[in-house]
């Protein structure tokens, strides 16, 4: 059952098979919360129970007792969504994986008074950072990026952020198991508090050159270079330990020359590190301005993307990537000027007027997600400035809608629901939202018997360039699922016994998998009935 | 697709273990008669001077390695010291210069100091002593001793607002992490009270039983008390760390609903204050429809503010409400507290020949408000056109008239009370006569200089007129040097150039008049306009 990962507590949002209603007969869901790890119950866990279809309305909640267990009295049988936590397990979902939760089904046949509600407990990743001197290194930013398929495709991104403390420790607690990498950004602490001089000469002399320094961006386990990185795999509740030792060097300056030379050109510059694809702020960037040159001071080596963005009545934003070894020169008015990416949503139906919408664009070889909301003059400006040239997947939300029926453009080839942007040619995107979609409900079943937590995947065809067209889903308690929003098309059905872990959306993995999945072609507004068989 | 790539990275700022400073007193700068041979240097011609010293610890005379100097002024310049404390910043200008010395875990953030030193053919070098920082840290725990997670703690302590002192929560706190910890660093010797408070995140009291009675954490004080007049205050020394652990126990929270009424008024959300001394120790605030609220607090007595439509305050009496168990039919009557109307009058012509007029809609530039007498009590009244100041309440306030504009103040009046130089003491269930403030707009300018002048921290000039108990006292910062005062009442003035002048409370004429030996006096006429050159004064007289 799909899990709206972003909400506290479960909503239901799958409407799957309403079960009768049994009058009178009360039902009862009981079991015991256990450490998933060692299977020690759990005393003291707080466990939610509440229907599927109306979670709030209907939730109730225990601790459970000492031996870990709880009970529950139902009115009505039904699908009913499961929570818990405890100190040291963050706040999870009955069998969640991801953003899917098995529901507990409650009088159908199914046994629902002998739970085992397996918490996994939390991980955690504690270090200190000091200085070539062993000094600690306070105000350094810990970035941890994780790495997972949950979107099909392996890919990285950022998962959360810390500071270490005066005495330059971290800690990142309540981590789920899995592949995380550790990026720290930090300088000096005195570059915090090196006061610009003032006024500014032009070599920027007077002693300041000497308090410039700046530790390089450093990965685990101590490289600067994101190639070199060591991943660090982290188990159910494992406290891993990653300490670094920065080293200073001299800091890097990037001039843009004669930046502010023509005073009724208003305009502002960002100089932003580039790392597994995403943009991470520097810790104490300075600009200063030098005659009518722009100065930013205290840069790492590094790779990096530079905006300017002009704020007169024709805003535009030119960027550039550069690699920063030394010292440099940039000549602001040649960076190329960024693809402009305009164009308008629509929602099926209502072809003339344009809708708000989320539109997010995602380059899966080199790992960047753009976002842009779209107004009601449909125009996007997307987050990120520097649009690499590539093959990028569109994902658009509009409201209620979440899948595109159509996607056309110029200035980019489209493919599917991917488009290929070129460099510096304007693309003009129109999206047309889908409604009156279709819905595949059926059972997960191994040697004929009905199987709770399989991942359910349906396969487009051309999957490599329909990755918003696949559709997911845990199994339930009596095996069910249902998968919403589907596209009219042909498609391939298959579930799977143990693969949370799976590159589902990689055309080479799939494709061994494809010759023994069900076919099935689906029509616009139609439910349809599935058996699958679990691999 | 996973929703993970949506973090948007922030630079974390947190300032507090490292901040300027250096002990400003007599003994704190030592120049040693060592004539140091000016240093050539690749600034310009006129900056061919060195400044050279060592940095020390106070408390331990030990040196004191990777601290940052710095020139406050001239044309900047900065060094870090060596492993014996050692510096040296060439490139200086001959003359009198700012010096200051940052280091984590020494200093104290609320006022950086910083000192003259002479830069010149034969300056000696200098010692800078830099004081260690103090710490509290420490650990909240449930009283089954489970870590509380997430808990914010505050510290209080004196704190110098407009040359008065209040006790207010500073602006670094402490977050408990997953095994209840909690620590503040850079902080400076003085008195701190430490209070923790949880959130309003409601758990369940007992094991086994479905929908138990849920219980929340209140807002407690060091060592466990729910007002400031009863908690133990740490006193802390320069370098001292300090561990304060809290022990909650949890109270079990009450359903009460009911219903609200308000004198014809439609109740839009009602807060729910829990009395505690002068403090309050919970709030919970329910939105009210069709005059129903419901809400989960725990026993004692309340104070309900409420929000009708357009913004109305509205309130009942303090700890007026009573709850000790479940109630499903509370009637709650809420009043509009005492509002003091606030009349401006703009006066013309000269004296004899005075005409006002009343203004509509007041004045831009100037900010009304009442300020408790008492610094323990908290909560300022500010000025709201059209309803004048709301909401007040039983006590002693001290009327602050912020003038941001070109107008100067004659007179402030509260009936027969003259606002300029006695307090305002508004009755239990009294009433108090309109504020009539009269404006006028042939003040004076006084500006000038200071000197030295230091570009990091700039002086705080006051110009000082003695009324009654109270003296007239107008505050700016000498910004670069120069400073610039308008709208100045025409009169005799004392005028004076303090180094962090704003860490003093200078509205209290027993610790403003020692400065006062040293002022220089100027006399301001009607649309005059007055220079005065100034020398700095150190502050700790």
């Amino acid at each position: 059952m799909l899990r709206r990962a972003s909400i506290i507590l479960l909503v239901a949002f799958s409407l799957a098979a309403q079960l009768t209603a049994q009058s009178s007969r009360k039902f009862l869901v009981k079991g015991k919360v256990v450490n998933a790890v060692n299977g020690h119950p759990l005393a003291g866990a707080e466990v939610w129970i509440g229907s599927a279809d109306d979670f709030d309305a209907t939730q109730q909640r225990m601790l459970s007792a000492d031996d870990g267990g709880f009970s529950f009295t139902v009115s009505e049988a039904g699908k009913f969504l499961m929570l818990g936590e405890a100190r040291g397990f963050r706040r999870q979902g009955f069998e969640q994986h991801g953003m899917y939760v098995s529901a507990v089904v409650v009088g159908r046949g199914t046994d629902s008074e002998n739970m085992i509600f397996r918490l996994r407990p939390d991980g955690r990743i504690l270090g200190t950072i000091v200085d070539e001197d062993h000094e600690p290194v306070p105000n350094a930013v810990v970035y941890l990026f994780r790495t997972d398929a949950s979107g099909g495709l392996r890919q990285t991104y950022l998962a959360t952020q810390t500071g270490t403390d005066d005495r330059g420790m971290y800690r990142l607690a309540h981590l789920e198991p899995g592949c995380y990498y550790l990026v720290v950004s930090a300088s000096p602490w005195f570059t915090a508090y090196v006061q610009p001089a003032q006024p500014e000469d032009a070599t920027g002399a007077m002693g300041h050159r000497a308090v410039e320094m700046v530790f390089p961006t450093t990965f685990y386990a101590g490289v600067t270079e994101q190639a070199s990185a060591t991943p660090i795999a982290l188990n159910e509740g494992e406290d891993f330990t990653a300490d670094f030792t920065l080293t200073s060097e001299p800091a890097l300056r990037v001039r843009l020359n004669h930046f502010n030379s023509d005073p009724e050109k208003q305009r502002g510059a960002t100089l932003q590190e580039s790392v597994f694809g995403q943009r991470i702020n520097l810790v104490w960037q300075r600009e200063v301005p030098v005659g009518d040159s722009l100065e930013i001071r205290n840069v790492s080596p590094g790779r990096y993307v530079l905006d300017i963005q002009s704020y007169e009545a024709n805003r535009e934003t030119r960027s550039r990537m550069l690699d920063l070894v030394a010292d440099t020169e940039v000549d602001p008015d040649r960076s190329a000027a960024v693809p402009s990416i305009a164009g308008t949503v629509r929602v099926e139906g209502n072809p003339n007027a344009r809708a708000q919408a989320n539109v997010r664009l995602w380059n899966s070889r080199t790992n960047e997600v753009v976002e842009s909301q779209v107004g009601p003059n449909g125009t996007m400006i997307f987050n990120s400035n520097w649009i690499t040239p590539g093959r990028y997947s569109v994902f658009a939300q509009s409201g209620q809608y979440s899948t595109i029926a159509s996607l056309s453009a110029t200035g980019a080839r489209v493919e599917g629901q991917t488009i290929e942007i070129a460099a510096g040619r304007p693309v003009q995107l129109d999206i047309v939202m889908a409604q009156n979609l279709s819905k595949i409900e059926g059972i997960a079943q191994k040697d004929g018997k009905p199987f709770p937590g399989a991942m359910v995947l349906l396969v487009p065809e051309n999957p490599e360039v329909n990755l918003p067209k696949f559709r997911r889903d845990e199994s339930d308690g009596d095996g069910t699922f249902s998968l919403l929003e589907v596209l009219p098309g042909r498609y391939r059905l298959m579930a799977v016994e143990d693969g949370w872990d799976w590159e589902w959306g990689n055309p080479a993995l799939l494709k061994k998998r494809l010759e023994n999945a069900q076919e099935i072609v689906v029509e616009r507004n139609r439910t349809y009935r599935s058996v699958v068989k679990v691999e | 697709m996973s929703g993970g790539s949506k973090g948007i990275p922030f630079i974390s700022v947190w300032f507090l273990a490292c901040v300027v400073f250096l002990v400003l007193t007599p003994c704190a700068i030592a120049q040693n008669d060592e004539p140091l041979d000016p240093t050539p240097t690749e600034g310009p011609e006129n900056s061919a001077y060195s400044l050279s010293g060592t940095v020390v610890n106070a408390l331990t005379g030990g040196p004191v390695r990777r601290a940052l100097v710095q020139i406050g002024d001239q044309s900047g310049g900065a060094a870090v010291t060596d492993d014996a404390g050692h510096f040296q910043i060439a490139g200086l200008k001959e003359g009198q210069a700012f010096v200051s010395v940052t280091k984590p875990g020494f200093g104290d953030w609320r006022a950086p100091e910083q000192s003259v030193v002479q830069v010149g053919k034969d300056a000696p070098a200098v010692v800078l002593k830099i004081v260690p920082a103090a710490m509290i840290f420490g650990r909240v725990t449930a009283s089954d001793e489970q870590p509380l997670e997430g808990c914010n703690v505050h510290l209080v302590a004196k704190q110098y607002v407009d040359g008065r002192t209040m006790w207010a929560d500073l602006p670094n706190q402490g977050r408990t992490n997953e095994e209840g910890e909690y620590r503040i660093t850079g902080l400076s010797a003085g008195t701190y009270y430490v209070a923790v408070d949880c959130g309003q995140e409601m758990k369940l009291s007992q094991r086994g039983t479905v929908n138990a009675r849920e219980e929340v954490f209140v807002k407690a004080f060091y060592p466990g008390v729910a007002e400031m007049s009863a908690a133990s205050p740490l006193e802390l020394s320069p370098g001292r760390e300090m561990e304060a652990n809290f022990e909650l126990s949890p109270e079990p929270l009450y359903h009460v609903s009911g219903t609200a009424s308000a004198e014809g008024e439609t109740v839009v959300s009602m807060s729910f204050l829990r009395q505690a001394g002068s403090d309050q120790d919970f709030m919970q605030t329910v939105g009210v429809i069709d005059g129903r609220f419901e809400v989960k607090v725990p026993d004692g007595t309340y104070e309900v503010v409420a929000t009708g439509q357009n913004g109305v305050q509205l309130s009942t009496p303090v700890a007026s409400v009573t709850v000790n168990a479940d109630n499903p039919d509370l009637h709650i009557a809420l009043t509009r507290g005492l509002s003091i109307p606030v009349d401006i009058l703009f006066e013309n012509g000269a004296p004899g020949a005075e005409q006002t007029v009343r203004a509509q809609g007041g004045a831009p530039g100037i900010v009304v408000s009442l300020i408790p007498a008492s610094s323990l009590q908290k909560g300022v009244n500010w000025w709201r056109e059209p309803d004048g100041i709301q909401n007040v309440e039983p006590g002693t306030y001290s009327l602050q008239i912020q003038n941001m504009s070109r107008l100067w103040v004659k007179s402030a009046k509260s009936g027969s009370t003259d606002l300029l130089s006695d307090d305002l003491t508004v009755a239990e269930g009294g009433q108090a006569a309109p504020i009539e403030i009269t404006l006028r707009k042939d003040g004076g300018n006084v500006n000038g200089t200071v000197s030295p002048a230091s570009n990091s921290w700039p002086p705080t000039v006051l110009l000082v007129q003695p009324r009654g108990k109270k003296n007239y006292v107008k505050a700016v910062r000498a910004e670069g040097g120069s400073f610039d005062m308008q709208g100045v009442p025409p009169g005799e003035y004392a005028v004076v150039a303090i180094d962090h002048g704003d860490q003093l409370e200078y509205m209290n004429p027993e610790v403003l008049n020692p400065y006062l030996l040293d002022a220089q006096h100027v006399s301001v006429r009607p649309n005059g306009n007055t220079t005065v050159n100034l020398s700095l004064i150190a502050k700790g007289r």
